[in-house]
């Protein structure tokens, strides 16, 4: 118990010290693109009004949470099915390795003709960034499934169907949730970049919005927003790991301390 | 990663139900004419093809009876996990075919379980050691409590009543081997399959192992085929010795172990006939490994 808190603390420890230290230094700051702390926070409160929430956030939010849900299904459904087919990995390959390697901000403007501005050019584009990290790692953790485990499932008769839900899915799930995890920034990078460029509304609109108006206030208290958007989803995110994985991680930790 | 290269069903020809509902008459049938329940016919394995092919097995006969425990040992590198493959129906083999229960089988036999060397990629590590012992038996349309009856039996079986919450990772190498012989127990295959159980563990627990696996067989009355490199456990464990030859493998000669059924890790060990047998088996082997260094195969 106590150990969890030292650790705890000390993680928070070097997050508090530079705050205090932003805190301090910019209290007597007079330049007005780096307005003092205190001030930004103050700014925060009023910059996100109850109008401002439901109007901005929430359609971020929404946007974001539908984006990441498609990356996720899309991402291990086409991952598993890769992975499982040489064959298919081969074809699609030159594919893929050109999407994935594009920009998502580059795919703004067809988004924006395509879709037009609004949410679904918003989702479509954050589900486009999040898909191939969790695609590629669902490829290789499908095609690192440990053979001997395959074939003690086949030697006790699971179906083909059984063997991939019960053998493959869950031994591929840690790189899968690795890949999860960098799909995560990818995915709320897209929907500030999206509001920025293309939207009326949204996290990133009020940044841009603050910012063309020489609000830097309201531009700072923005960013402080998307800050902690960015840092509660990854938190989401790593709750659910934990949860997935928590096998994972205690077998880790024991490796690493009889190694 | 071919979880479609060949499927696992027994080309629909009647398996007896539940083989160990009915349990085998004794432990002495082994010796008279009784069924046989496995038989490799002529089989024959080759990994690839054209001048680059290399033949793993040339022509491998043997035939193990109800109850018996058949040891099987060769040199070095003669193929005895690709024979065990081909047995369990893992690999189909390039000729001849395998027989289970009297019918040939076409793919992986719900007659026959296995037992892998390598216990901890065996195993899934997700998994409780209970779910493990449990998983091969979820799919087989039993009631949830016969599945857990018979994965509390089998893990009591093996010692390990106490841990089946665990994960095998958190146990040592001999009781994450137990919990595959449980999960083998718990399937109540015909014949149990073992490829090199208990190389990978250090020779105390060996021992501890070889001797449960004696029990569980005279308890159970279970057929067991082990392959190995280790003689003393070939001659120790078997009431029959398959001796095979270096690549392309066949059976050099089967030896019947006329020991005392009862083995004791020492005393059994200590008498003349096992040292005899076990020379003999021995000279086997190095004939035949200085034969494939002659040969340069």
């Amino acid at each position: 118990m106590s150990s969890v808190g030292t650790r705890v603390l000390a993680s928070l420890a070097v997050p508090v010290v530079l705050v205090a230290l932003w805190w301090v230094v910019s209290s007597g700051s007079a330049s007005p693109y780096f307005p003092p702390l205190p001030d930004i926070v103050e700014g925060f409160a009023e910059t996100w009004t109850a109008d401002r929430l439901r109007g901005d956030l929430v359609p971020s939010l929404v946007a974001l949470a539908v984006g990441f849900v498609i990356a996720v299904l899309v991402g291990m459904l086409g991952g598993i099915v890769l992975g499982l087919s040489p064959r298919l990995r081969r074809d699609v390959r030159p594919l893929t390795e050109f999407l994935r390697a594009t920009p998502v901000v580059a795919l703004v403007p067809l988004g924006l003709v395509l879709l037009g501005p609004g949410t679904t050019m918003e989702i479509a584009l954050i589900a486009f960034a999040g898909t191939w990290p969790i695609l590629i790692a669902a490829v290789d953790g499908v095609r690192a499934a440990d053979q001997v485990a395959l074939d003690t499932a086949r030697v006790y008769g699971l179906s083909p169907a059984r063997r991939l839900v019960q053998v493959v899915v869950p031994g591929a799930m840690p790189q899968i949730m690795a890949g999860v995890r960098i799909a995560v920034a990818a995915s709320v990078g897209t929907m500030v970049v999206a509001n920025m460029l293309a939207s009326g509304a949204g996290l990133g609109y009020v940044v841009i919005r603050a910012q063309q108006s020489f609000n830097i206030l309201d531009t700072w208290s923005g960013l402080l927003m998307i800050g902690l958007v960015g840092c509660s989803v990854t938190g989401l995110v790593v709750t659910v790991e934990r949860m997935v994985l928590g096998w994972h991680r205690r077998w880790r930790a024991l490796d690493q301390r009889s190694a | 990663m071919s979880t479609s290269s060949h499927g696992h069903v027994d080309g629909g020809r009647a398996v007896p139900a539940a083989p160990h509902d009915a349990p085998h008459d004794s432990v002495t049938t082994a010796a008279s004419g009784a069924d046989i329940v496995l038989e490799p016919r002529h089989l024959r394995v080759t990994y690839g093809r054209g001048p680059g092919a290399v033949t793993a097995i040339g022509d491998v006969s043997f035939q193990v009876r109800a109850g018996e425990f058949v040891s099987v040992v060769g040199p070095s590198g003669c193929g005895k996990t690709t024979l065990l493959k081909s047995l369990s129906g893992l690999l189909r083999p390039t000729a001849g075919d395998v027989l289970v229960d009297g019918a040939v089988a076409t793919g992986v036999s719900p007659s026959l379980a296995m037992v892998f060397q390598e216990y901890s990629r065996s195993l899934l590590p997700w998994q409780s050691v209970r779910a493990n012992v449990e998983f091969p038996l979820r799919g087989a349309r039993l009631p949830r409590a016969e599945v857990t009856a018979r994965a509390t039996e089998a893990l009591a079986h093996v010692g390990l009543g106490d841990v089946d919450q665990a994960y095998p990772w958190q146990l040592s190498g001999g009781m994450q081997q137990r919990v595959a012989i449980a999960r083998a127990l718990a399937y109540r295959p015909t014949v149990l399959l073992m490829d090199e159980p208990f190389a990978s563990l250090d020779a105390q627990v060996r021992a501890e192992l070889e001797d449960l696996l004696l029990d569980i067989r005279a308890e159970s009355g279970m057929t067991i085929v082990l392959v190995t490199h280790d003689i003393d456990e070939a001659v120790y464990l078997g009431d029959r010795v398959v001796a095979l030859t270096h690549r392309p493998t066949e059976v050099r000669t089967t030896i019947d172990v006329d020991l005392p059924r009862s083995r004791d890790q020492v005393r059994t060990k200590a008498l003349p006939r096992f040292v005899e047998l076990r020379t003999q088996v021995l000279e086997l082997i190095l004939a035949e490994r200085s034969a494939s260094e002659r040969t340069g195969a």
